[in-house]
């Protein structure tokens, strides 16, 4: 509890520039919860933090629609797969 | 923060994980499984990002080399596509770091790799951190087919003009949707570096895709 009540304040005191990394980070693991609730009242009062989560949100989501094209892409072509099959064959008989 | 611009290169030597089957297959038969499991992931994400077939084929190539050579010390931490994905993102960032030498892309994308975006983003605040031009409202409609293709293609063009090595982990992190943890050991960099490359990388994005998009950018309160 003590913990929690110090991130809390920590953040809180911190200005917006210490604040964007922090909400980056949010979007790749999650933060203890002391510090995201001090974000979340941050972004409250803060509207360009607010911004900045929300755009930086926006393009990772779009990014993501970016790699399901990934998934349904042109295959890689057979004789392409056979050049390489041939080629990494050759690398590792020389390289044994 | 780190500049991860005057790191030494990390992938270089990458610490990479050991399929369990690596011990029962030989060389050929894992690049024949790699091709047969992973040929298609790996084709499609090269081709999405260097110019020609040609290249795209060399760079899966040199990925299917590095990773023969690896194989013997992957130790199976990540997953094996991430494995092998992190390597052929390495390879494609190789291919940007060298025309950029040559000095092709444009003064965008040179400007972008230099970080400049990154610098204009810590020009949005004041000395005591405090946001001097706040970001302002992109009046973007929030979905429609149309401007997500603008946004999505604008921002294909950023990422690529981003410094090779936050592409890389942009390219991973983001645009593969792999963990964090698992882009960590495939790029054989700490959670620290990660989040520094990413942070930098998004700020950047933001502004890149706001300027591409012509969207404004005198900032409100």
């Amino acid at each position: 509890m003590i913990g929690f009540v110090r991130d809390v304040f920590r953040v809180l005191s911190m200005p917006c520039r210490e604040h964007t990394p922090l909400l980056s980070k949010q979007l790749d693991e999650p933060l203890p919860h002391g510090i995201a609730v001090g974000l979340r009242i941050h972004v409250l009062y803060f509207r360009g933090c607010k911004r900045f989560r929300a755009q930086i949100r926006r393009l990772r989501d779009i990014a993501g629609v970016l790699g399901q094209e990934l998934e349904a892409g042109e295959a890689m072509p057979g004789e392409v797969r056979e050049r390489l099959r041939r080629r990494a064959a050759e690398a590792s008989k020389i390289n044994s | 923060m780190i500049d991860e611009q005057t790191q030494p290169d990390a992938h270089a030597s990458p610490n990479v994980p050991t399929a369990p089957e690596a011990s029962a297959e030989t060389p050929s038969e894992a690049v024949e499984r790699w091709l047969r499991e992973h040929g298609d992931m790996l084709w499609r994400f090269v081709l999405g990002r260097v110019r020609s077939r040609a290249a795209a084929e060399d760079v899966v190539q040199e990925t299917l080399l590095a990773a023969l050579q690896g194989h013997a010390s992957f130790a199976g931490e990540s997953s094996e596509r991430t494995w092998l994905l992190g390597i052929a993102a390495h390879k494609v960032s190789d291919q940007f770091r060298a025309a950029r030498r040559r000095g092709e892309g444009g003064d965008a994308a040179t400007a972008a790799a230099r970080g400049d975006d990154f610098a204009a983003f810590h020009a949005m605040f004041t000395a005591k951190g405090m946001w001097a031009k706040p970001p302002s409202e992109w009046g973007l409609d929030g979905g429609s087919a149309t401007e997500n293709a603008e946004v999505l293609a604008a921002l294909r063009r950023c990422i690529d003009a981003l410094p090779p090595a936050q592409a890389e982990a942009v390219w991973l992190r983001d645009w593969l949707d792999i963990p964090a943890n698992e882009v960590c050991k495939a790029m054989g960099i700490s959670p620290t570096n990660l989040w520094s490359r990413m942070h930098r990388a998004r700020a950047a994005l933001r502004l890149c895709v706001e300027r591409s998009m012509g969207m404004n950018t005198e900032g409100t309160r």
